[in-house]
């Protein structure tokens, strides 16, 4: 089973999409890897919904969870994900 | 006549529903101060005036609708209102909060709030016509919903451009849930407020008003509220608000398992996408609408198209909050969203709070499932989880107080006494008061907030949301780095005290000011600073940051102050078993508990108050200026 990449909010309308399937090919993909290769596939409306374009990183309000779990408190972008994880992309979101 | 205190009219209008004498009573300027408005004054005023063993349907009971010094003014969300009484839901500190615009326009009528005392005979609605006030019969519009009421009422004084606060049946039926609605579906609707106006037969407050409200600085105000409004605006936190407004929340909270569902049993909903933003969104909205000087507009606009229940709805729009769709769908394990919108509007037009309706139909269905509950208590009826036509019928009977609905009327913790012992199991509330939209068991600080809150179980007390998803830039701006990372980690306990303590005092700040929290919780805009600079340049007062961080403490103070006088200590800070015992089952949080002990002696510690008892210090009380509180607690010998 793939990696399910979920997106919420306003984030889906950036990637035209509620989520898609990446393969991990192999346990090998850590996040930052996983957004570049989403940054290609869904184009530029979801780059720049993502990527900070003066820092070049991923914008500080973008949260990035791993079967519901953030990535800062797990290893950052460097957080391996395969086949079967769920990763979710939140747009800043909350309060209630 | 213009007042001497800036950004306030200076008056408070007292009447007496028994005699019905009117009177209108003047601010004195050290006690705006010192309380500021809104909740500040009704903390003052009900610990003084209402009694430990006062029947809160009784007519010595208080009812106080309230406004602050910012309503009314070019500051952004200010048409809000509060409204206060000894809950006859929980016995203790009853409070209720709405948007729309009804607390603007008192203003403009030429009051900061309205005391209402003793109770009438019969049915009556108050009319507050600028100064001009009047006590009319309500007969006409008696045992009509709140949207035939608004409209009668409109009728009868022929102005479409009144504001109208009123009840339902459910208030007037003294449901221990009912609330207050204004502009047909903004609902002041928790701690059963609605049955308190009901049981003095007051089936309205209609207000008019046409002044102005004199500020301290006006050009500097309108300066600040300017760049207030752009500040807000321009948040990147605001715009999934304005789109989606607070159902997206449903999918967002659902991911990380934190979406009641089946009365709490677990935080994963299988159909939280049928009943989420995006389809709302997709399906239903139709626009948009903002309360008074509100640039977000988050209240989503909605209509059924086709169907039964757009049938039935017979083509009236209607509104709704993730709280509500939390309630009647995934607590119910409803995933039928146009059932869960026609919900929704039955509760708006009986004047029901959604979350006491779901909390109460959830736990039957609970007890139901486990035999505690068979169909011969149920009027027949089969509780089978998420049936729609059964949570229909039941609304229609809790309105009503009809059979087995007068029992649901009661509220959760009174019908889990009647069941038995195993069913307190199931109660899902904190000192009587239904346990909003959250599982505190995936969001340890919303556990802990749900334990201290004031009126009992709620999120709004406290409204620790930053940790949620977990936004650490916002987190070190309002707290510093040297809590992370545990601070923004939802699933920890560490630091959640002095967190809910801080979201605490600033709650404080904005139902005294009143403004709307969405703003000053989420999106993370104002902060003590921001609400001390708008203050001072509309009153005058010269507030630093440092003064409105220790109002707000005081406030929170003289809360618990009266709810210690009414008995309540640490052992009723707590949580339902389920919390504490029963692990997430599954999702994200699978095997988490609330760890509240541990929280609550930091919450205690950073409160100064007495860990073992949960009860203010002496010197705590005293340091906040609040002597004669101290001195009240001594004699009882809480203290």
């Amino acid at each position: 089973m793939p990696i399910r990449v979920k997106f919420f909010a306003t984030l889906r309308d950036a990637a035209r999409k509620r989520e898609v399937e990446v393969d991990a090919q192999g346990e090998g993909m850590d996040i930052l890897n996983l957004m570049r290769f989403l940054f290609g596939k869904l184009g530029d409306d979801f780059k720049r919904a993502v990527l900070d374009p003066e820092t070049g990183n991923i914008r500080r309000y973008i949260k990035i969870m791993v079967n519901g779990r953030d990535i800062e408190l797990l290893n950052g972008l460097k957080t391996l994900v395969k086949d079967g994880d769920i990763v979710q992309v939140f747009p800043p979101i909350g309060g209630g | 006549m213009v007042s001497s205190l800036k950004g306030y009219t200076g008056s408070i209008l007292r009447i007496n529903l028994t005699s019905n004498k009117i009177a209108i009573q003047k601010l004195r300027k050290s006690f705006v101060r010192t309380y500021l408005g809104g909740r500040g004054f009704a903390s003052r005023i009900l610990y003084d005036e209402i009694k430990r063993e006062i029947d809160p349907l009784g007519p010595e009971n208080l009812l106080m609708f309230a406004t602050g010094p910012l309503n009314g003014t070019a500051w952004p969300q200010t048409g809000r209102y509060d409204v206060y009484a000894k809950s006859p839901l929980t016995g203790i500190w009853g409070e209720t909060n709405s948007g729309g615009h009804w607390g603007s326009e008192l203003k403009y009528a030429g009051f900061d709030a309205v005391i209402l005392e003793g109770a009438s005979e019969k049915p009556v609605y108050l009319w507050i016509d600028d100064n001009e006030v009047e006590i009319r019969d309500a007969k006409p519009v008696w045992g009509k919903n709140t949207s035939e009421t608004d409209q009668l009422i409109k009728e009868e004084l022929g102005d479409r451009g009144i504001e109208i606060a009123c009840i339902g049946q459910a208030g007037e039926n003294m449901v221990r849930y009912a609330g207050i609605m204004t502009r047909l579906h903004c609902a002041a609707a928790r701690s059963g407020i609605g049955a308190v106006m009901g049981s003095k037969r007051l089936k309205a407050i209609v207000v008019r008003g046409s002044k102005d409200i004199e500020l301290a600085h006006p050009d500097k105000f309108h300066e600040v509220a300017e760049r207030a409004h752009k500040r807000l605006l321009n948040h990147p936190f605001t715009k999934s608000l304005i789109k989606y407004g607070t159902p997206i929340l449903v999918e967002a909270m659902n991911e990380i398992g934190r979406f009641p569902t089946k009365n709490f049993q677990t935080g994963v909903f299988p159909r939280a996408d049928d009943i989420g933003g995006e389809i709302l969104n997709e399906k239903y909205k139709i626009g948009h609408k903002a309360c008074f000087d509100c640039p977000i507009g988050c209240k989503q606009h909605v209509i059924l198209r086709k169907g039964p229940y757009a049938d039935l709805m017979k083509g009236e729009d209607s509104q709704i909050e993730y709280e509500s769709l939390s309630a009647l769908g995934g607590r119910c394990w409803n995933g039928d969203m146009d059932a869960v919108l026609y919900c929704n509007d039955l509760c708006d037009k009986y004047g029901l709070d959604t979350t006491g309706v779901g909390g109460a139909i959830g736990f039957v269905m609970e007890c139901y499932e486990k035999g505690l509950l068979t169909k011969a208590d149920t009027d027949g009826l089969d509780l089978r989880w998420g049936d729609p036509n059964v949570i229909i019928e039941l609304i229609h009977k809790i309105a009503r107080r009809e059979g087995f609905g007068d029992f649901l009327a009661e509220g959760v913790k009174i019908m889990a006494d009647k069941i038995g012992e195993e069913a307190k199991k199931y109660a899902m509330h904190v000192k009587g008061s239904d346990i909003s939209a959250q599982d505190g068991r995936a969001q340890k600080s919303m556990g802990l907030a749900h334990a201290t809150a004031a009126r009992g179980a709620d999120h709004l007390y406290a409204y620790p949301v930053l940790d949620e998803i977990g936004f650490e830039d916002a987190i070190i701006e309002r707290f510093g780095e040297k809590y992370l990372p545990e601070i923004s980690d939802r699933l920890n306990p560490r630091y959640k005290g002095f967190m809910v303590k801080e979201c605490e005092d600033l709650c404080a700040i904005a139902d005294s000011l009143v403004v709307c929290k969405f703003g000053v919780g989420w999106p993370p805009v104002f902060y003590f600073k921001d609400l001390a600079e708008a203050v001072s340049v509309a009153t005058g007062f010269k507030i630093s940051e440092k003064a409105l961080r220790l109002t707000g403490e005081r406030i929170v103070n003289l809360n618990r102050a009266f709810n210690v006088r009414m008995g309540i200590t640490r052992k009723d800070d707590s949580l339902p078993e389920r919390f504490l015992k029963e692990p997430a089952p599954e999702g994200p949080c699978k095997g988490q508990a609330v760890e509240l002990d541990q929280m609550l002696n930091e919450y205690y510690q950073h409160r100064k108050w007495d860990t073992k008892t949960g009860i203010p210090t002496e010197a705590k009380l005293k340091a906040l200026g609040l002597k004669e509180i101290a001195e009240d607690l001594k004699k009882i010998k809480v203290i």
